[in-house]
């Protein structure tokens, strides 16, 4: 006899018995496995992606993973290793060490630094 | 704009946010700094320069550039010790100045390994004989 396989959409999908899958935390993926079966698999969600702190642009050299994943990399290739690597993108992180470098040396003040980078560009 | 002695901020990579010198011109692009960053080649489109300027010959070297940064009021971030530990370690040990490392071995050598204490035996109990092959 043949095997009887399950037809698309018919399936009914049953929440797995182990109390650990009964959350919404981890993301669920409905697969048709081998066997015809659709079964729903589980795995952890990603971390949102990584924006600069300033424009809200996303960065780049900033691996994007669970902390497990992004601790076994080397500690080189999880972070920009300039100042504010990795939470400023590089266009900002520009402009705020120039008004910092001008800051320091006089050329400007305090008054001419915008509000939003204040935080930044002022040493405490 | 651009001349030897003057003073710049570094604004992109690792040196980002230190002062430096410019030491010398290379070309159009690329100059020689040298300071509180490391002494390398670098785009002046990634110095902030600063009106103040040191009166330093082209190609002075480090210790000069040093000595006129701290004339123009600026605060000279030393290395870190441990750093130079190992830099003198590593010199000493390529002169052969530098005595043996320290390991397990070495240590036992110099007090001698502790030995092993006898078993007590008590005086009525005998060895056990030993089992005879069968021929």
């Amino acid at each position: 006899m043949p095997k009887r396989k399950a037809k698309k959409g018919i399936a009914k999908l049953k929440m797995s018995g182990r109390p650990r899958h009964r959350t919404k935390s981890l993301k669920q993926i409905r697969r048709r496995i081998p066997g015809g079966r659709t079964v729903i698999q589980y795995k952890h969600k990603k971390h949102s992606k990584h924006v600069c702190a300033v424009c809200r642009e996303l960065l780049h050299g900033k691996p994007r993973g669970r902390p497990i994943e992004i601790t076994k990399l080397q500690k080189s290739k999880r972070v920009p290793e300039r100042p504010f690597g990795g939470m400023l993108c590089s266009k900002c992180s520009r402009k705020i060490q120039s008004l910092r470098a001008k800051l320091k040396f006089g050329i400007i003040t305090k008054d001419d630094i915008p509000v939003s980078i204040m935080k930044y560009v002022v040493i405490k | 704009m651009i001349s030897v002695g003057k003073l710049c901020v570094k604004l992109m990579g690792r040196d980002a946010g230190k002062e430096c010198l410019i030491v010398d011109i290379i070309d159009k692009t690329f100059v020689l700094i040298d300071g509180n960053t490391r002494r390398r080649k670098c785009n002046s489109d990634h110095l902030e320069i600063l009106p103040q300027k040191a009166d330093i010959k082209k190609g002075a070297s480090h210790e000069e550039v040093v000595k006129a940064l701290e004339k123009l009021g600026v605060k000279i971030i030393p290395k870190s010790p441990a750093r130079e530990k190992k830099k003198v370690e590593e010199t000493q040990a390529k002169q052969g100045l530098a005595g043996p490392k320290k390991t397990k071995k070495g240590f036992f050598r110099e007090k001698e390994a502790p030995k092993k204490k006898p078993l007590l035996r008590l005086p009525g109990r005998k060895k056990p004989a030993q089992s005879k092959t069968k021929k």
